[in-house]
């Protein structure tokens, strides 16, 4: 659904002076984790960190490269699962790794494979309400909380506005949220 | 500690709000963050408001602020308590009314004349009820106005008024409880002569003079909802015209 791709995600996180990787590049979110407070560490070879000095002049020295890694991170975000971290640098511990999960493929690839890694108490799920444009509701899985419609229906797109209704409908059934509404997975 | 986003962008003010939690899922802070420059204005304009407020009130909101480059958050923190349901009207909520307006006049009754400080959007929705007393919340529109004692009070009394003429016409004890309210504000030196004929037409006439403090809200407030016929028949029915 695309929404998780909104700088409103960030505020569930504490992110200030926190040394984060970053594996893929969504102006977005780098923008809001710099904003944040937040030390940036973008993969060398990418082409990530060249727009990021690009977008960011004035704060490139928020923005680091992996040639000089720190000892440990606090966050690594990433877009599904499993391409958090390239694999020569899997040796630098992360306290938690952030891991948003958006469309129904991914989230079922997870559910059914590789939510079963990990321990329950080492996982911590958050629901992303749907939305046209931006983020406006985060829920933590475990507060059952019931999600509401915090969107308008009003657009220009049919398709668009025939997707959010059938996602409402999903939202409010927890068990079919759990398999079909944007996460974002937090592991210990 | 466990957050929840709640809300992005209320209003289109541009600030995110969130909850966190302790381990127990118990709401433990609001937080209220943004990170364009026009709402971290409006934040920093909030934090003037319940900073005042603190100082009049001695009741504490802040629990921590940080402020960065580009991004400003303030927890705040979470009161246990009731809200009344804005929906209901003003009867339903008279209590909750008459709370409010003894809450209004404990704090304002303190300043002087020359001291014009509004909340700009004291609403039965604003207001947290404890057992003994009550927290004003939300103090966005906080400002140092000409706007003249009793806006605030006026402001909760008659969108309450306006809610409950949606649904009924305003029956006789309705028009003497509000009527009530406005001489208690007035005892207790805290209306302003401004609005003690036609409180409505005053008050529809500030906030118009002052639109610059509620932006394009203003034309959504319920105060300013009311047509001239109304506004002319609720005056000559709440007014302090013979007290």
């Amino acid at each position: 659904m695309g929404d998780t791709g909104s700088e409103g995600i960030l505020e569930v996180f504490e992110l200030e002076n926190k040394h984060v990787y970053c594996s893929y590049f969504e102006e977005e979110i780098l923008n809001g984790l710099i904003k944040r407070g937040a030390n940036i560490w973008v993969d060398e070879l990418s082409h990530y960190r060249l727009l990021a000095m690009k977008t960011f002049p004035e704060l490139k020295d928020k923005i680091n490269d992996m040639n000089n890694p720190p000892n440990s991170f606090d966050y690594s975000i990433a877009l599904g699962y499993k391409t958090d971290i390239q694999e020569k640098h899997n040796s630098i511990p992360i306290s938690e790794r952030i891991i948003l999960l958006e469309g129904t493929l991914r989230l079922l690839k997870w559910n059914l494979f590789n939510k079963k890694s990990f321990k329950k108490n080492k996982v911590s799920t958050y629901s992303v309400a749907p939305s046209f444009k931006n983020v406006k509701l985060v829920i933590p899985e475990m507060l059952n909380r019931p999600l509401e419609r915090y969107w308008s229906l009003f657009s220009k797109n049919p398709l668009k506005c025939l997707k959010l209704l059938i996602a409402w409908a999903i939202i409010k059934n927890s068990s079919l949220r759990k398999l079909f509404i944007d996460k974002i997975i937090v592991i210990k | 500690m466990i957050s929840s986003l709640i809300r992005a962008n209320a209003n289109k003010s541009g600030i995110y709000l969130s909850l966190i939690y302790d381990i127990e899922y118990k709401p433990t802070y609001i937080k209220k963050s943004a990170s364009e420059p026009a709402s971290i204005k409006k934040l920093k304009n909030e934090i003037k408001g319940v900073t005042w407020y603190q100082a009049n009130s001695e009741i504490n909101q802040i629990h921590k602020i940080t402020e960065l480059a580009g991004y400003y958050s303030v927890f705040f923190e979470f009161f246990n308590g009731k809200k009344a349901n804005f929906r209901d009207g003003y009867w339903l909520n008279r209590s909750y009314i008459e709370r409010a307006i003894r809450g209004y006049c404990e704090i304002w009754s303190k300043l002087s004349k020359n001291e014009n400080i509004i909340h700009g959007d004291y609403s039965i929705d604003n207001i947290i009820f404890t057992e003994e007393d009550l927290i004003i919340i939300d103090w966005e529109h906080f400002t140092y106005s000409n706007i003249p004692k009793g806006f605030d009070a006026l402001n909760l009394i008659y969108e309450q008024v306006y809610i409950l003429s949606l649904k009924q016409k305003l029956s006789s004890k309705i028009i003497y409880h509000a009527n009530e309210m406005l001489k208690r504000l007035k005892f207790s030196d805290c209306l302003d002569k401004i609005f003690f004929n036609s409180p409505l037409d005053a008050m529809q006439e500030s906030l118009s003079d002052n639109s610059h403090i509620w932006g394009k809200q203003l034309s959504k407030l319920p105060i300013m909802k009311f047509n001239k016929f109304e506004c002319n028949n609720l005056d000559s029915k709440i007014n302090l015209r013979n007290n």
